[in-house]
């Protein structure tokens, strides 16, 4: 469904250079999820805006296939074709994500006339269905709301149950939890599951190992850039070789939150404040990840 | 200061529309000077509204708040002078919450002058110290919120919020946004920090692994009511409530 190749990246400001992405090979086969996993600024959110073909000006080199097509060479407007259709996207960030002006409700409505025909009839049911596998009621109360009127956890889930309204076969979630409290994080995490079950490719971009390992049937460890680990989730998790993956372990809360030698070292090195990348500057919003 | 004991008796807060059902509805709750207290409970359960309501910041229906000797929300200005100075809080979206103006240093140094620490350049001299124990780079100083990480913007928040020596500290999911890695670090170094100091602490956390490291007792908030508060490894690894039990089930292990 998803193959990369010698993916590299390259965020060019003035005077400075980051290489976001140094060599990724990956494949997400029908069925099956994958997790990149790292801290922020490791390139999990790049590697998904490359594969949605939202990169700007950034230096891309490689090759990335969805669906057949090769994203990175083919027009905007088979693009523009692929999204929506055929690879479902949930971002990091819920406020951004919809029109401020327009009524939730009447964007999902839009999402779904955008790619496909039918009577209302059809598009009612696709959208209750998404709404439901997302776990969010948008009847009631916050039917025709505009978007400032619900919390950034209702929002992720509209969120999600726009990216799976035409059932895409390649789902990318980046960060697709963060605004939600633990029980519905679970839910969210286990809807995702059972769409994998039932056919969907997934690529996931998170910080969260304890999403990943319910999720992912294999995680990818990145640090600036480079993949340090990869393999089946009970063998990274489980018996992780490498020392950043023992850090990132070691610092979960589920394992004591224990800070290792491995992370002393600036933060700004992890999540460089002053270069200029080509990526918009996402909007600051409640409780989503602020940095890439 | 030293920790300062919490005694919340009653305490109800309505929604502005009567016919609304209260967003706290008779809480009633005592924590010792010194204590290192976990509230978790499910998004609308009211955590954050009981944080906003010891500072004062949300109209009382009815109940009682006192905060050490002070009551809250404070009767005039001499007493809320005090009380901003004791109790100290720490939000969920420090890059939000901090004046966007304003360098790290700056941001620090107006709580100092504000309270009546430190003025002058004496004030950014001592403020620089704490930037230096929240392990703030001395390149990062001058910095703005925009231009800093996500990490450091919330350590300035911590700063900030240390700065004045308070008595309770207020932290309300503060390390939500932050990588695993810099999560870590931040909540280590705030706690040592208040054990170190000796103050209160009240921790609003959505993930049970940080209450079961950090915290001593913990209580359970569900539609604005408590439904069970006990030591940690009491409430966690014997829960009595059905919505511990579900908070519990719901936990994400890698």
């Amino acid at each position: 469904m998803l193959a990369i190749d010698g993916l590299r990246v390259v965020h060019r400001g003035t005077g400075t250079r980051v290489e976001a992405v140094a060599g990724l090979d990956l494949a997400v086969a029908p069925g099956r999820a994958v997790a990149l996993v790292g801290e922020s600024g490791s390139g999990k959110s790049t590697v998904i805006n490359v594969v949605l073909g939202l990169l700007g000006r950034a230096e891309v080199s490689g090759t990335v296939t969805v669906d057949g097509v090769d994203v990175l060479r083919a027009p905007q407007h088979v693009l523009r074709r692929l999204r929506g259709r055929r690879v479902g996207y949930v971002g990091q960030q819920p406020f951004a994500a919809f029109d401020p002006l327009f009524a939730v409700d009447a964007q999902l409505r839009e999402a779904w006339r955008a790619h496909a025909s039918g009577g209302a009839g059809a598009m009612d049911a696709a959208i209750a269905d998404s709404l439901d596998l997302a776990g969010l009621d948008l009847s009631g109360l916050a039917a025709g709301l505009p978007p400032h009127r619900l919390s950034g956890g209702m929002l992720q889930r509209a969120q999600v149950a726009a990216a799976l309204l035409h059932r895409p076969p390649l789902v990318l979630a980046d960060e697709p939890t963060s605004a939600l409290d633990p029980i519905l994080a679970r839910r969210l995490a286990e809807a995702l599951r059972a769409l994998r079950d039932r056919g969907t490719a997934i690529l996931l971009a998170t910080h969260d190992l304890g999403l990943a390992a319910c999720l992912a049937d294999e995680v990818v460890v990145m640090r600036a850039g480079r993949v340090v680990e990869r393999g089946p989730v009970v063998d990274v998790f489980g018996r992780p070789r490498d020392a950043y993956t023992q850090a990132l372990l070691a610092a979960h809360p589920s394992r004591g939150l224990r800070v290792t030698a491995e992370l002393d070292r600036p933060e700004s090195a992890a999540a460089p404040a002053r270069v200029s990348c080509t990526n918009p500057s996402p909007a600051r919003s409640g409780r989503t990840e602020a940095s890439p | 200061m030293s920790g300062v004991p919490v005694d919340i008796r009653g305490l109800t807060v309505q929604r502005r529309l009567p016919d609304e059902p209260p967003i706290l509805r008779a809480v009633s709750l005592s924590i010792p000077a010194g204590s290192r207290h976990g509230l978790i409970g499910a998004s609308g359960s009211g955590k954050s509204t009981l944080l906003r309501a010891l500072l004062g910041l949300v109209p009382v229906g009815s109940g009682g708040i006192r905060v050490g000797d002070l009551g809250v929300p404070a009767p005039d200005r001499a007493s809320r002078q005090l009380l901003a100075r004791t109790v100290a809080w720490i939000p969920q979206d420090a890059v939000g919450s901090l004046d966007p103006c304003m360098t790290a240093r700056e941001a620090v140094a107006e709580g100092l002058r504000l309270h009546g620490i430190a003025a002058g350049r004496d004030a950014s001299r001592r403020a620089a110290d704490h930037l230096v124990r929240v392990g703030i780079p001395a390149d990062a100083f001058d910095r703005r919120p925009g231009e800093l990480s996500g990490g450091q913007a919330q350590r300035v928040a911590v700063a900030r919020a240390l700065a004045a020596e308070p008595g309770l500290v207020l932290a309300d999911e503060p390390t939500s946004a932050l990588d695993p890695l810099v999560q870590a670090r931040l909540l280590n170094l705030l706690f040592d920090h208040c054990t170190a100091s000796g103050a209160t602490v009240l921790l609003v956390a959505h993930t049970l692994g940080i209450v079961r490291r950090f915290c001593d007792v913990v209580t359970v908030l569900h539609d604005g009511s408590i439904v069970e508060t006990g030591p940690v490894s009491d409430v966690l690894d014997r829960p009595a409530h059905e919505v511990t039990r579900a908070l519990i089930a719901a936990e994400l292990q890698p």
